[in-house]
This record gives structure tokens, C-alpha cells and sequence, in this order.
């Protein structure tokens, strides 16, 4: 009699636990990393540490694959869970992946990124991409084509790196047509990509990039026109250089500073 | 040699009857339904994730024998006073101690056999079901029984450590404890050197460093046997380093189960 009341109870409050907390709000998932040193990781980690950076990497994919909010921090504690499990295992692929796909992005992160990605391209040293990805990022975060241009050469000479990479280090060192070599290197990123949300992300950045290099043109023909450069990007279509503007994948309207010419989408 | 066989016997139909290798070989086949929902998880690297689990698995395991079976068969033998009844027959205590690790060898063997062949079938069927599964970069099978092997003899330094406290304590939970303890040490104790000898990190007396360096050549360095990295990256694993390790290895333990009997040999079993 007991045992039976006891299992009842059990069941009914096992199904309130678990629909309470399905229906947690999304906004209240942050992301979270203790505060350990890599140092300390590695000491503790024993053979483990595999296993150990498998773990932190999912914890880090569970926050990204479900926030429907962020804050700042959470992508602090994301780079720090990157970090910690590239101290265990810096082979990983995994998490050199998600470090460009998520982390490399995103404003005040692009160093931090390149710093993970440094540490796979130091010890997957057969493989060009995790070089692909700190090139790219100099290039096009950094703005320092001449660095890009240096990593890009050095990951062509690798076994299994594709014609493009050698192709992409000379068009760094050019300084020129940084929209189309970024819109070819998203192009093989998506290719390559295997995680659906990576690929989504990807796609929305080819469509942003692909409006900027229709306004850049449509500049580029003001400019020739006017002999300046035009003072918003509405003057564009005021003076009749394109029909209408490009939609932002990213939401509002595309950025443009009149005194560089230069436009962003975030 | 016949009472070491014989004593090993005992040891080994001992060890089978425990319910531990059952329980061992229930958790084997629950780690095979694990690896298959834990690898789709991942995108990249599916081999390596999965030498991790099926390596955790059997040091897991292996541990659970050793620090269980291994240090409780000993310990009871000794309260029972049932290594009395060995020893009072024309079987020197060294034969005993000998024949009881030989014995405790082949049982941890059992387990890493099974965890090992269990957790490549599970591999292999998760490249048949599982899409994102892929082998590990430069998979070889010869890589893969040098780990394994390793891992065993690992687990072997453990026991002969467990042994030798079993013998100086006389008491299950301090030895339990003690072998532990060096377990952790062992792996560990590398990467404290080399980090504290880098300076980069913390800086510290040369006295320190110097008791360090001298640890390092009492416990055992179990870093040394950890061969996954060149299992799940296909990462090169030169012929010497292997010969010269295993070799570390046997004579560590020889060394250990060397002065487990001349401890034991002086012993008063009340």
C-alpha cells in the first residue's frame, strides 16, 4: 500500500517537475564556465582530459544552439569554455570550428577567436583550415590584409589545401576587391559546413555581403557620377543608381559612413 | 612456479565469481547505448569523441577492479586469516603475493578485454547508423592494441602500488585511499614539473623544483601510458618511445611487487 501511494506521488510530481521546466522562458539559458585556469585544467585532467574537453565544448553548443537572448557575458563565458577545452585537447577540430562560426564574429571577440584559432592551427598541423579561418579573420575583422596574406601563404604549402587558398593569400596582399574575396571565402566556409545553424549564419552573412558589394557598386557609379561620394545611401536611390536598397539579413538598413565609404551590415 | 600458477587460479575463479565483473560487464554494454547518443552530438572529430568514451570506459573499469576487487581480495585474505591456510603449505609468501597479482592481472585483462572489444563494436555500429560518424584521422588497428595494452599496463602499476599499501596498512580503506592518491599523482605530476620548471606560470623555490624532480622518479609517471592523442589523431608513435615505455612499465612493477614481498616476508599475520 505504501509503495504504491509512493510511486503515485512520484509520478505525479515527476510530470509537474519536468512540464515546469519545459517551459522555462529561453531568455533565462546563459552561458556558463568556471572560472579555471587552462593551466590548472590540464594539471587535473589526467587522462580524462578528452573526454573532459568533449564535455566543455557541448556545454558551450547547448548555449548556442538554444539562447534566444545574449548578454556580453555569455559570450565571455563561451570563449573561456572554448579556451578551457583547447587546453585539454588542443587537436580538437570541434571546437575550432565553432570558435569561427560563432566567436569570430562577433564585435570585441575577433582577437579572442583568433587566439583559440592559433592554438589549433599550431597542433593540427595537417590540416589548412583552422590557417583559413585566422586569415580570414585578419582580413576581414582586423583589416590587416598584409598578416592575412602571410597565414593564407603558409596554409596553401599544407597537403590537401585547396587551389582557392593560394589564389585568396595573393588577393589579401592585393588590398583590393575585399568584398567579393570575403563573399569567396563564406562560399567555401558554407560549403564546408556541416552544422545546420553554422550554415544559416553563413547564408544570412553571404546575403549581407552580397548587398554590400551592390552598394558599393552603386557608390562607386555616384561617385564617378557627382565626383563625391553620396552623403546617406537614400541618395542612391534619390538619384536613380539603384531601383531600391537591399535588404539587411540582419535586420535594419545597411551602415554607411560618407567620409570612408565604407559600409556594414552590423 | 606451479603454487604461483596455482594460487593465480584460485585468484582468477575468485575474481570471476565477484559480481564486480558482472556489474563491470553490464556497464560495458550501457556504454555502448551511450556512445551512440552521445556521438551524434558532435559534428567534427566523431572518432576522437569516441576513443575518449570507449578509453574513460575502460580505465573506469579497470580502476573499479583494482581498487575493489584487487585491494579487497588482498585485505581479506588477510583478516580472514585464509592467507594463513596458503601459507602454512610449502607456498613461500612471495609465491603467494606473486601468484595473486598474476591472478588480479588476468581478471583486470577480462575487464579491459571486454570494455575494449565492446566499445569497438560500438564504434562500428555507429559508423553504420550514425551519418556524422567517421574513423579517427590515420586510424590504425596496430595504434589501437599499443593503446589498449598500455592502458593495461597502467592499470598493472596501479595494482602493484594497491599491493604494497594492501601489505603495509593491512587495512582496506587506507589502501584504498593511499593507491588513489598515487594514482592521481601519477597523472599529474608530469605537467606540474613542466609547468613549474617553465616558470611561466608560477615562480618557486629551487628547493621546491628539486623535491619535484626527485618525486618524480618514486611515483610512477602514468601520463607516459596515455596513447589516445596518437589513437584519435593518427599522431605518430615512435617504435623506441613504445619499447622504452613498456619496458618503464614491467620494471616498475617488478620493482614494486619486489618489495610488496620482502614487506610481507617480515610481516606478522596475527
Amino acid at each position: 500500500m505504501l509503495i504504491s501511494v509512493l510511486l503515485a506521488g512520484y509520478f505525479v510530481c515527476s510530470l509537474h517537475v519536468f512540464s515546469m521546466r519545459e517551459r522555462l522562458p529561453a531568455e533565462n539559458m546563459r552561458a556558463e564556465a568556471m572560472s579555471l585556469s587552462p593551466v590548472f585544467l590540464k594539471i587535473v585532467g589526467g587522462e580524462f582530459k578528452g573526454l573532459w574537453a568533449d564535455y566543455l565544448l557541448l556545454k558551450a553548443s547547448v548555449f548556442i544552439g538554444g539562447y534566444s537572448r545574449s548578454i556580453p557575458q555569455d559570450w565571455e563565458a563561451v570563449y573561456l569554455l572554448f579556451k578551457q577545452s583547447l587546453a585539454l585537447d588542443p587537436y580538437f577540430f570541434s571546437t575550432c570550428y565553432y570558435t569561427q562560426g560563432v566567436l569570430a564574429g562577433r564585435e570585441s571577440m575577433h582577437e579572442k577567436a583568433i587566439e583559440l584559432l592559433e592554438i589549433s592551427r599550431k597542433h593540427r598541423f595537417w590540416d589548412w583550415e583552422p590557417g583559413f579561418y585566422v586569415a580570414f579573420d585578419y582580413f576581414y575583422y582586423l583589416r590587416d590584409n598584409l598578416k592575412a596574406a602571410g597565414i593564407m601563404r603558409e596554409t596553401a604549402k599544407l597537403k590537401g589545401a585547396p587551389p582557392i587558398v593560394a589564389t585568396l593569400g595573393a588577393r589579401f596582399a592585393q588590398k583590393s576587391g575585399e568584398t567579393r574575396t570575403a563573399i569567396a571565402i563564406l562560399k567555401i566556409m558554407y560549403d564546408r559546413a556541416r552544422d545546420k545553424g553554422i550554415k544559416a549564419r553563413l547564408e544570412k552573412r553571404i546575403m549581407a555581403h552580397l548587398g554590400i558589394l551592390t552598394l558599393e557598386q552603386a557608390v562607386g557609379r555616384f561617385t564617378r557620377k557627382y565626383g563625391r561620394r553620396p552623403s546617406s545611401l537614400n541618395e542612391l536611390t534619390e538619384k536613380g543608381i539603384i531601383n531600391k536598397p537591399p535588404e539587411n539579413p540582419f535586420g535594419s538598413s545597411f551602415l554607411y559612413d560618407n567620409l570612408t565609404g565604407r559600409i556594414s551590415f552590423d | 612456479m606451479r603454487n604461483i600458477w596455482l594460487i593465480s587460479n584460485i585468484t582468477v575463479k575468485d575474481g570471476i565469481r565477484n559480481r564486480l565483473l558482472h556489474g563491470i560487464l553490464f556497464i560495458a554494454l550501457f556504454s555502448c547505448v551511450i556512445y551512440l547518443t552521445i556521438i551524434p552530438m558532435f559534428a567534427f572529430d566523431t572518432g576522437k569523441v569516441a576513443t575518449d568514451l570507449g578509453f574513460a570506459s575502460m580505465t573506469l573499469s579497470g580502476l573499479a577492479v583494482v581498487i575493489f576487487l584487487g585491494i579487497g581480495l588482498l585485505t581479506r585474505d588477510i583478516h580472514e586469516r585464509s592467507v594463513c591456510m596458503v601459507i602454512s603449505r610449502p607456498v613461500s609468501r612471495s609465491q603467494y603475493v606473486t601468484g595473486k597479482f598474476l591472478g588480479l592481472s588476468i581478471t583486470i585483462l577480462t575487464a579491459v578485454l571486454i570494455m575494449a572489444v565492446l566499445s569497438v563494436f560500438s564504434g562500428w555500429i555507429a559508423l553504420k547508423i550514425i551519418p556524422e560518424m567517421a574513423l579517427p584521422r590515420n586510424f590504425s588497428w596496430g595504434y589501437l592494441l599499443t593503446a589498449v595494452i598500455f592502458n593495461y599496463l597502467e592499470l598493472l602499476i596501479v595494482m602493484a602500488l594497491g599491493f604494497l599499501f594492501t601489505v603495509i596498512t593491512t587495512n582496506a580503506y587506507l589502501s584504498m585511499l593511499f593507491t588513489f592518491c598515487c594514482y592521481i599523482i601519477g597523472q599529474t605530476l608530469e605537467t606540474i614539473v613542466k609547468v613549474i620548471t617553465s616558470g611561466e606560470f608560477v615562480k618557486v623555490d629551487a628547493f621546491y623544483i628539486k623535491t619535484l624532480e626527485i618525486l618524480k622518479w618514486i611515483f610512477p609517471n602514468l601520463r607516459a601510458f596515455d596513447l589516445k592523442v596518437s589513437v584519435s589523431y593518427g599522431l605518430p608513435l615512435s617504435l623506441d618511445y613504445t619499447i622504452w615505455t613498456a619496458v618503464y612499465g614491467l620494471i616498475y612493477i617488478s620493482i614494486i611487487i619486489f618489495i610488496t614481498t620482502k614487506i610481507f616476508n617480515r610481516q606478522e599475520i596475527k
